[in-house]
């Protein structure tokens, strides 16, 4: 009887869907991180083919042109489509290229997934925690996972209570408030960072 | 040294055309002279140190003294954590700071993390968040770097707060200047944090293309952090991370 309560109780609240778009979710994230770790961070292989394989997972997990928008905050708005598809694209490059080399001096950090939640119905935020090889330290990393009409899609990445797509908002709205939000001028210094050879401005 | 200093009146003299970016930052051309201060101290001062330090010793040595410093923090964190009222974190480190002092022989071993005794780190910049006290300006102070006015003024706070002052001070005549235990505590806690975020600086100055607003956003977003973790509310959870990302007004 108690057990038929529940589930006319679960049916009528519509919690069955929401643990299966946390479940759902926090899979999606752990296939991005076992990826991650596998082509990326543990392969033996150059930088230039482990920035490939990054791009590959990142792309298709990552919804791009919706996050390279949000970063743009107001200025995206006026922004025309041509100058759009060339900051996303410089943007994404670069991103990948940054985190490939961070990954690259990556070694012996494992990542664990503790639990998922969903606010309001909206996005998912999915729990882990890196821990470091020396045994002591571990950082926190949420996972915000967007599930909308079946498509999921990582939407950012908050490490240690730091939102990635809103610094990277906060830096570049503060670029363009600074150039008369000159978006085109934005794309070619993001362009000009990704060419500059790693080791020259250490 | 003259090369230095040179830069740096250069920097102050050249002042800051730029237009201010945020609102919310209304000391915004000083902030920028004083990083492009910090940013030459880093250059020619700090940097050349952490590198020497990491010259002459080896990575576990510098764990064993990052772990010493970081056990002399938790006396202060507890008594941050009485006034934030949470005796349960306060005791648990207490109770590292006793661990780690005998079993880890002086805190050069982090035992209690071994044993699963996690940290609860806290500050009096976060108790006087807690108590309700706004952060005010975004604030770079120079050579310590990002802070607001409320985290710049609990640093005193802080000093006057911390057991490990009161213990090392020089109980015959009440003078901290006289006392070398004391400062040469603070240098070597400045050397091992400087060591630990040297790293992160030069990846932040490589890859931002606003070094300034690039700190500045991480600094803010991270005492967020601080703050609701000492408060109980899981970061995620708040409204601060529930933004829209269909709204594109700021």
């Amino acid at each position: 009887m108690k057990k038929l309560l529940f589930t006319v109780f679960f049916a009528l609240t519509g919690i069955p869907a929401a643990f299966a778009q946390t479940d759902d979710a926090k899979a999606f994230a752990q296939k991005i991180a076992d990826d991650i770790m596998a082509q990326v961070v543990e392969i033996k292989a150059p930088l230039s083919v482990k920035e490939k394989n990054f791009h590959a997972v990142f792309t298709q997990a990552a919804d791009l042109k919706k996050i390279a928008r949000f970063t743009l905050g107001r200025f995206a708005k006026t922004a025309s489509e041509q100058d759009l598809q060339a900051f996303t694209d410089a943007f994404t490059n670069n991103v990948v290229g940054t985190w490939a080399q961070r990954f690259d001096s990556y070694a012996g950090e494992k990542i664990v997934f503790t639990d998922a939640r969903q606010e309001n119905g909206k996005d998912v935020y999915v729990h882990s925690e890196l821990l470091m090889s020396d045994g002591t330290n571990k950082i926190e990393i949420v996972w915000r996972v967007s599930v909308k009409k079946g498509k999921t899609t990582l939407v950012d990445l908050i490490v240690e209570g730091v939102s990635m797509i809103l610094s990277y908002r906060n830096e570049y709205t503060a670029v363009l408030q600074q150039n008369g939000g000159n978006i085109a001028d934005l794309t070619e210094k993001l362009k000009n960072k990704s060419l500059k050879d790693p080791n020259l401005n250490k | 040294m003259k090369k230095a200093l040179t830069t740096f009146l250069f920097f102050l003299l050249a002042g800051c055309a730029a237009a201010p970016t945020d609102p919310a930052d209304p000391l915004e051309p000083m902030n920028r002279k004083i990083l492009a201060f910090n940013d030459a101290a880093d250059k020619y001062v700090l940097h050349p140190v952490g590198q020497g330090y990491r010259a002459v010793t080896t990575p576990e040595i510098r764990k064993g003294v990052r772990a010493f410093t970081e056990n002399l923090k938790m006396p202060l964190s507890a008594v941050n954590n009485i006034l934030q009222l949470k005796p349960l974190d306060a005791g648990k480190n207490l109770f590292r700071f006793a661990v780690n002092s005998t079993l880890g022989v002086f805190g050069f071993f982090d035992v209690a993390s071994r044993l699963g005794l996690d940290e609860k780190k806290t500050d009096f910049g976060t108790t006087l968040a807690v108590w309700g006290v706004p952060d005010g300006p975004y604030l770079v102070l120079p050579l310590l770097g990002p802070s607001n006015v409320r985290d710049s003024a609990a640093l005193v706070g802080d000093f006057y707060l911390d057991p490990v002052s009161y213990a090392t001070w020089n109980t015959s005549n009440h003078q901290l200047r006289d006392d070398e235990v004391l400062w040469s505590l603070y240098g070597l806690k400045a050397l091992t944090a400087y060591d630990s975020a040297m790293d992160l600086l030069d990846d932040a100055r490589k890859n931002s293309l606003d070094y300034y607003s690039f700190m500045r956003t991480m600094y803010r977003q991270y005492r967020t952090k601080a703050v609701n973790d000492a408060k109980g509310v899981r970061t995620a959870d708040r409204a601060a991370y529930e933004f829209d990302m269909d709204d594109e007004d700021l």
